[in-house]
């Protein structure tokens, strides 16, 4: 039996259900050596700014059990140096780009899509409003329906591309921000962003991150992100994108049974830097097990009455 | 060219009171002294990120790291057992420039002695001539398994077993012309050395440290501050940077 692993986003397709998700990727080039790119069915890039951006202090990250905070504050090399030295890269890879974008202001947003809409080597993007380390006002722009609806419906009219966008769980009612987003036109949400999390040394005192909150990953957050994505896909029409704390192929299964239609593997990326490649097996092999078609057939195994 | 090796523990034991020499298979790779591994084991605990640890030795395809406990990773590390199964990167990062033409004075404070032990090794093979000061808190931490090469200094700040003082008391007393620095320590430590060979107009070089999420360059986690307002991340750039080049806090 012929598996169909495509996934379909607006009126474009992915090859297959598994990315890896923004700021655990770099631009795809950093892991070119340990893991098979053109299996990937999207490299979702590290966020783009229209300024470089250096980032917060140090120490960005610290391991809690079960999970990673990081407050790395959207460090990025700016859009004209994406362009320059990262774009070209992406025409010798078949997994398809989606640019992650980031801005302080509505304007920003507008001119990063605008400005990328043209490249063929660019698949779509995915609208980053739920960034909690960056205080200009990101999780603050996010957690707000009107906003959401508003700034979708404007990237809706400069590009053809599809817009995906990234939800934050730091929110009383994570549907009504998607029902938002869908009402302005999105192609997708994806679901979720990190959670918001805080870690002390209690013998110097001292928080963990020099941010000292920061957004919390990993396996930790995975029972978060399943529940999101079962709350959202049912809110909305628009195709779901599970993340959060997948660490093997059953966490991908566990999402797309949710009501994903697709994932991303994000800090497990860190530990395993082939594991999209042994996702995507797992998945097959399930289908196959399962006798699954597609991979919406996923979303029908969940006994939900 | 980083490589992701599954191999085994070939031996794991303490060296001194709280640091543990580690040696396992790692075939078909060239590791410069100053590069590291990045280390993911199956834990039993709730952390699961790798742990970098620089090179001590390398040879016949035998990896060695010296490592001190310092969470609950590194403390599980230490009771791995001969055959305890590792997934490994390596070699990470860019290593030292050590150049024939010019003295190798290799500094170590602590847990930095492992990779400054890798440089040693190196100079011995290659015929450059160099010196290693080791400056340890106490004798209770220097390594007690003969690992030091003849002609090293050992440095106790309290006296306790060879020089006392630090390795930069030691290095005071050191002539530098015709010579190159090679450093890896606590930060502190490396500031100070940093600018003690800036003000005697001696090239120097240090590994820093920080904490590490994807050891490979992509999550910007790890960087640390250079001149000119840039940032360089220590697992990709580094983790070996020229002194001028950092902006110490």
């Amino acid at each position: 039996m012929e598996l169909d692993l495509s996934v379909k986003i607006g009126s474009c397709f992915l090859d297959n259900p598994v990315g890896v998700a923004s700021g655990t990727f770099g631009y795809g080039e950093e892991f070119e050596e340990l893991c098979d790119l053109n299996k990937i069915g999207a490299i979702y890039t590290k966020a783009i700014s229209l300024e470089p951006r250096l980032g917060n202090p140090t120490p960005r990250i610290a391991e809690v059990d079960g999970g990673m905070l990081n407050a790395i504050g959207l460090a990025n090399v700016g859009i004209k140096n994406f362009i320059k030295y990262k774009i070209p890269y992406f025409k010798k890879i078949k997994s398809k780009i989606i640019v992650n974008v980031a801005g302080s202001l509505e304007e920003e947003y507008i001119e990063i899509v605008q400005a990328l809409s043209n490249f063929d080597e660019i698949w779509g993007f995915e609208i980053n409003l739920s960034c909690p380390n960056v205080k200009e006002g990101c999780l603050a722009f996010g957690t707000v329906a009107e906003n959401v609806e508003r700034l979708t419906a404007m990237l809706k009219k400069k590009t053809e591309k599809p817009i995906i966008i990234k939800l934050t769980p730091n929110v009383t009612e994570i549907a009504s921000i998607a029902l938002a987003a869908e009402r302005g036109g999105a192609d997708a949400v994806s679901c979720i962003n990190t959670v918001l999390g805080m870690a002390i040394d209690i013998e110097s005192g001292n928080f963990k991150l020099a941010n000292k909150t920061g957004g919390l990953s990993g396996p930790a957050i995975k029972p978060i992100g399943v529940a999101a994505v079962y709350k959202v896909s049912r809110a909305v029409k628009i195709p779901v994108i599970g993340v959060g704390g997948i660490m093997c192929s059953e966490d991908a299964i566990e999402y797309l049974i949710a009501g994903a239609s697709a994932i991303q593997i994000g800090t497990g990326n860190f530990i395993d830097p082939k594991l999209a490649n042994t996702v995507l097996d797992g998945i097959e092999k399930y289908m196959k097990r399962k006798n699954l078609k597609r991979i919406r057939d996923l979303n029908n195994i969940l006994r939900d009455n | 060219m980083v490589k992701d090796i599954k191999t085994e523990i070939i031996e794991n034991r303490k060296i001194s009171k709280d640091f543990y020499k580690m040696s396992f298979n790692l075939p078909n790779i060239s590791p410069k002294p100053g590069q590291f591994l990045s280390i993911k084991s199956q834990l039993p605990t709730g952390t699961f990120l790798r742990r970098p640890f620089a090179f001590s030795n390398y040879d016949k395809e035998v990896a060695e790291i010296i490592y001190q406990v310092r969470g609950k990773t590194t403390a599980f590390y230490s009771n791995l057992k001969k055959g305890a199964v590792l997934n490994i990167l390596s070699p990470c990062g860019n290593g030292f420039p050590i150049e024939n033409s010019k003295k190798a004075i290799l500094v170590a404070g602590g847990i930095g002695v492992g990779p400054m032990l890798f440089c040693a090794e190196f100079c011995k093979n290659r015929g450059i001539p160099f010196t290693l000061i080791a400056g340890f808190k106490s004798s209770d931490f220097m390594p007690t398994d003969g690992t030091f090469p003849k002609n090293s200094v050992i440095t106790t700040d309290d006296g306790s077993y060879g020089f006392k003082g630090t390795a930069l008391d030691y290095l005071k007393t050191v002539l530098l012309q015709n010579s190159i620095i090679y450093c890896c320590g606590p930060t502190i430590m490396m500031k100070l050395i940093s600018n003690y060979a800036t003000e005697n107009f001696t090239e120097c070089y240090l590994s820093l440290e920080e904490v590490m999420g994807c050891s490979v360059g992509a999550c910007m986690g790890c960087v640390i501050n250079l001149t000119e307002n840039r940032k360089a991340r220590v697992c990709k750039d580094g983790p070996v940077f020229a002194g001028k080049e950092i902006k110490w806090s």
